[in-house]
């Protein structure tokens, strides 16, 4: 038998002392994806958790923090929903600024920041997205937000099926599509992981007789529904009010309707499950593209990607795109789009109104970007 | 003792003549399944004007003075609804072939701008624009001229509006000089 030479003992112990030491670092890396981002919502807010509505999801991954705000006079209720797809963060902003400025002297707001909190514990593999935002506040503070992944954690929904059959229509999609929070309402109380965060959502539409919600999300510039409200039936005359003031506003914003055969969606299911008027929002993001370049912190929150001006030049994107899309713009869009709808409630549920007082406006947001709306929080992070 | 059958022809004469009184002056459809005709409705409300509304009109429903085609492609829309552009064109042709047929003035219009042009919308507007006897079109919609050349031949009056709000003061001028009164 042959000895080996001393020195390949060496470079194997080498190598596998490296592989542990690479191993621990992206792990931890991993692993500090779970401590969940802090809020500081304004004054008045009560915090409950989803498992409230639906206990079996009481201590699991999926349970989330739910922000609650009753005002003194009675009127409706409205919920917004941020974090359905954690690589959308104009949505988990705009839903933040309501979260941290709002005043509420009618009818009651529910905020839910993170919609899919098991989507913010990782990125999508392959992608080259950052793991995080961050903003600097006027104190000299940082806010920092995840930048997650559309689907739910693989360590939470695990294995994927080859096809999802949607529970309620029979509807069949890709496997993956299970782990995708807005292909699975109304949910399944015994389903997979997100199935059953679907569920409690619902629940909680239901419990709270939510009258109008809203799922906030961004698409890529060269996908049509984006810049757009998309609308079920009963929510649609409210959203037409609504687009013709945003225009008159100068924000144009494309209205569709929720088309009754694709299953499983906010703007669908809530609507069939509920007497909610539900609606979907989407503003263009280039880091959502399959067009874009380098994806990082940068892209997320400025948008700037000369593929994108290349495809604009050539008539390909459905959005204005002059060389950016700022996230200031993105969120003061869904800010400012929450707000018209909210006040025009009244209109088509009468008694049902409600007043939201301390909501930025469009221009404010724009010129002074979103950090000057959130609040500083301790540096230590909420578990 | 007056029979069944009486009595239930009576009531079926007083359900339609009570139908023929209620129904409006109006008809409001859509071409292309977009939710614009629900913004359409949208102004029409605020101008204090009733009218009946069915994105999927057929002739047979056709009863009033005024049709108005809100012309916009969405192919959510057209999913939402069931059909396909074909079966979507069809409807409208008859619709059109009918609403000539009892002198009914059609008002085409289209509110979404530039944005809601394109392959798909570009067919509904070639179906319905030759066919109207006014139209509304918002800023950008026209930029390439399609509204007026499709009625070139016929010299139909092409109203303008900056926005779909603006579109109120063309429909108030419109719907008055064929007289319904607006607020």
């Amino acid at each position: 038998m042959m000895r080996q030479p001393a020195a390949s003992w060496k470079t194997a112990i080498l190598l596998l002392l490296l592989s542990l030491f690479v191993a621990f670092v992206a792990a931890r890396d991993f692993r500090v994806m779970n401590a969940p981002d802090v809020f500081a919502p304004a004054e008045g807010f009560a915090r409950k958790m989803l498992s409230e509505y639906f206990p079996p999801l009481k201590g699991t991954t999926a349970d989330t923090p739910v922000f609650i705000r009753e005002g003194k006079e009675p009127g409706g209720t409205v919920l917004i929903l941020g974090g359905t797809h954690p690589v959308e963060s104009a949505g988990i902003l705009a839903a933040t600024l309501f979260l941290e400025n709002a005043s509420v002297p009618r009818g009651r707001l529910i905020v839910i920041p993170n919609a899919n909190a098991m989507a913010l514990t990782h990125n999508s593999p392959q992608e080259g997205h950052p793991q995080r935002i961050h903003f600097a506040l006027k104190d000299g503070s940082t806010r920092v937000f995840r930048y997650g992944s559309r689907a739910t954690n693989f360590t939470d929904e695990w294995p994927f099926p080859e096809i999802y059959v949607h529970p309620a229509s029979g509807q069949k999609l890709s496997g993956k599509e299970r782990s995708n929070l807005n292909r699975c309402y109304p949910g399944v109380p015994d389903g997979s992981m997100t199935e059953r965060l679907a569920f409690a959502i619902v629940e909680l539409i239901r419990k709270e007789k939510v009258d109008l919600a809203f799922d906030l999300h961004e698409a890529s510039p060269e996908y049509p529904v984006v810049n757009a409200i998309v609308a079920h039936e009963r929510s649609m005359e409210l959203a037409a009010i609504v687009t013709m003031e945003l225009e008159g506003l100068g924000i144009p914003i494309r209205l569709e309707p929720s088309p009754k055969n694709l299953r499983g969606l906010s703007h669908r299911e809530w609507g069939d499950s509920t007497d909610v008027l539900p609606i979907l929002m989407e503003t263009g993001n280039p880091s959502q593209g399959r067009l874009r370049g380098r994806t990082d912190e940068r892209l997320v929150l400025t948008g700037e990607d000369k593929a994108y001006v290349k495809a604009a030049a050539l008539g390909r994107l459905f959005i204005p795109y002059e060389g950016n899309q700022l996230i200031a713009y993105r969120v003061a869009r869904h800010v400012t789009a929450i707000r018209v709808f909210v006040e025009n409630l009244e209109m088509v549920r009468p008694g049902k109104g409600v007043t939201l007082e301390g909501i930025p406006q469009y221009e404010e947001i724009l010129k002074q970007g979103v950090e000057a709306f959130l609040k500083p929080v301790p540096k230590k992070r909420e578990v | 003792m007056v029979s069944v059958r009486k009595v239930f022809v009576a009531v079926c004469v007083l359900l339609c003549f009570a139908g023929a009184s209620f129904a409006a002056d109006i008809a409001l459809t859509s071409a292309g399944q977009s939710p614009d005709a629900m913004m359409v409705r949208v102004v029409l409300k605020k101008l204090g004007v009733e009218a009946d509304s069915d994105p999927l009109m057929k002739p047979e429903g056709l009863t009033q003075k005024i049709l108005i085609v809100v012309i916009g492609g969405s192919s959510k829309g057209l999913g939402a609804a069931g059909i396909d552009k074909d079966q979507e064109i069809a409807r409208l042709s008859a619709l059109l072939k009918a609403a000539a047929g009892k002198n009914v003035k059609i008002l085409a219009m289209h509110v979404g701008g530039e944005g809601r042009r394109g392959k798909l919308s570009d067919e509904f507007i070639t179906a319905v624009a030759p066919a109207a006897d006014k139209l509304v079109v918002v800023e950008g919609g026209n930029a390439d001229g399609i509204f007026t050349n499709l009625t070139k031949e016929k010299k139909t009056p092409i109203h303008g509006a900056p926005n779909v709000s603006g579109v109120a003061a063309p429909l108030k001028e419109i719907l008055a000089e064929w007289g319904i009164p607006a607020k």
